[in-house]
């Protein structure tokens, strides 16, 4: 029989996809391991180190100088940031009044939401990015952009499950926190954000090192990391508020 | 612990893409479905010659996805450096996968519409040395090919004489 007739062909071709759909199922859950045991992201015995950056809610008063050495150091034009920054509610109201608070600054909280750069392998823009123009800093393993290769077609954006991914209206192509790579660690500085912070609420470091003083402070404080589930392994940590209503 | 903060603040709102970008799915879309049904007729009738389904459908599929191009090149940040996604490439990104096939299929099309238009172009001023062109191309083809190259199915519809 040198022909295959149309049954036969509609068969074949169903019973095939069916088993190749079922080997793919098997496989995507196989390869994508959640590391339960890296959720607070020690890596022993990797050479390369693992950056991480710590926020301390309970020690921030939301002055935002934190915000404006950012802008300063990495060159975004003015109204542009690649820190997000926010006291969120200072004044709740009852019945349509505002409700008086004492020690109104104490109760300013900040969200700063750059940095989550995954430091192991699955971080979105990186995986989606067409010219490969976001990378992974091949001695640091930090996500960075080379501006030279982005042509701005906001995949990043909006792949990025943080939304931390802008363009930046000077020079046209993306941009992420990359923690000061190429200003202020290349100098060996910690990056401007944490520098300039003067209640100690953002602290920076290698984890990979028991040494440093971030692995020591997530060793005696409870952090939480946002949005761990889609395995990005985000490198910014919060030391959230605990003591909510004083 | 993780995910105990409410995480709702971001750098940039709403979705990243504009409307040009849902009209180039449409336009790549109506080019897909043109040049797929044409060449589909073609296939299952056992033709090989050149029908008018054939010449509308390279001509729509052509000029649909050069506009889509355009939508696509255009929303770009950089639209004058559209040249890098052709020249860097990242097999995990389904948009670098997209244009490997868009620079498969745009070049495919544009050789159907020529070959189509052949005997048209033949009546143009500087275009007659299109037809001779294709001709000695078709020939050359059929004869490394077996003369029934269209996949033979028992029960395709007979085409009416």
């Amino acid at each position: 029989m040198s022909t295959i007739n149309r049954r036969t062909f509609i068969k074949g071709t169903t019973a095939g996809s069916l088993f190749v759909l079922t080997l793919v199922g098997c496989s995507e859950k196989k390869s994508a391991p959640i590391k339960s045991a890296q959720a607070q992201g020690v890596t022993q015995g990797s050479a390369k180190p693992h950056y991480v950056m710590v926020f301390d809610q309970n020690k921030c008063v939301g002055c935002g100088e934190c915000k404006e050495a950012c802008a300063e150091t990495n060159k975004t034009p003015a109204g542009v940031f690649r820190l997000a920054f926010r006291a969120p509610e200072r004044e709740r109201t009852r019945n349509g009044l505002p409700v008086l608070r004492k020690n109104r600054a104490l109760r300013l909280r900040t969200q700063i939401c750059s940095c989550f750069l995954s430091a192991v392998s699955r971080c979105a823009c990186v995986r989606v990015c067409p010219t490969q123009a976001a990378h992974r800093d091949p001695e640091t393993n930090i996500v960075t952009m080379d501006p030279d290769k982005c042509v701005g077609c906001k995949y990043c954006i909006a792949a990025c499950p943080y939304n931390v991914r802008f363009i930046n209206p000077q020079t046209r192509v993306a941009e992420n926190c990359d923690f000061c790579l190429h200003t202020k660690l290349a100098k060996g500085e910690d990056p401007a954000c944490v520098s300039k912070c003067r209640y100690g609420a953002l602290a920076f470091g290698d984890l990979n090192d028991p040494n440093s003083y971030v692995a020591k402070l997530l060793d005696v404080k409870d952090a939480v990391r946002v949005r761990t589930y889609l395995g990005t392994e985000p490198s910014l940590r919060y030391i959230p508020v605990m003591k909510e209503k004083i | 612990m993780d995910g105990a903060i409410n995480f709702t603040i971001g750098l940039s709102e709403g979705i990243a893409w504009p409307w040009p970008i849902a009209v180039y799915l449409f336009l790549a879309g109506i080019s897909g479905g043109a040049v797929a049904v044409a060449l589909m007729l073609n296939f299952f009738r056992h033709k090989t010659e050149t029908t008018p389904i054939i010449k509308s459908a390279s001509i729509i599929g052509l000029a649909t996805i050069l506009l889509g191009m355009l939508c696509l090149v255009l929303d770009l940040t950089n639209p004058l450096y559209f040249w890098r996604i052709l020249v860097y490439y990242n097999p995990t990104s389904v948009m670098s996968i997209g244009v490997m096939l868009l620079l498969f299929y745009i070049p495919l099309v544009a050789v159907l519409m020529v070959m189509s238009f052949a005997d048209t172009f033949s009546k143009w001023p500087l275009l007659g040395w299109v037809k001779p062109v294709c001709d000695r191309w078709k020939n050359s083809a059929s004869g490394s090919m077996p003369s029934s190259w269209c996949w033979r199915l028992p029960s395709a519809p007979t085409p009416a004489s």
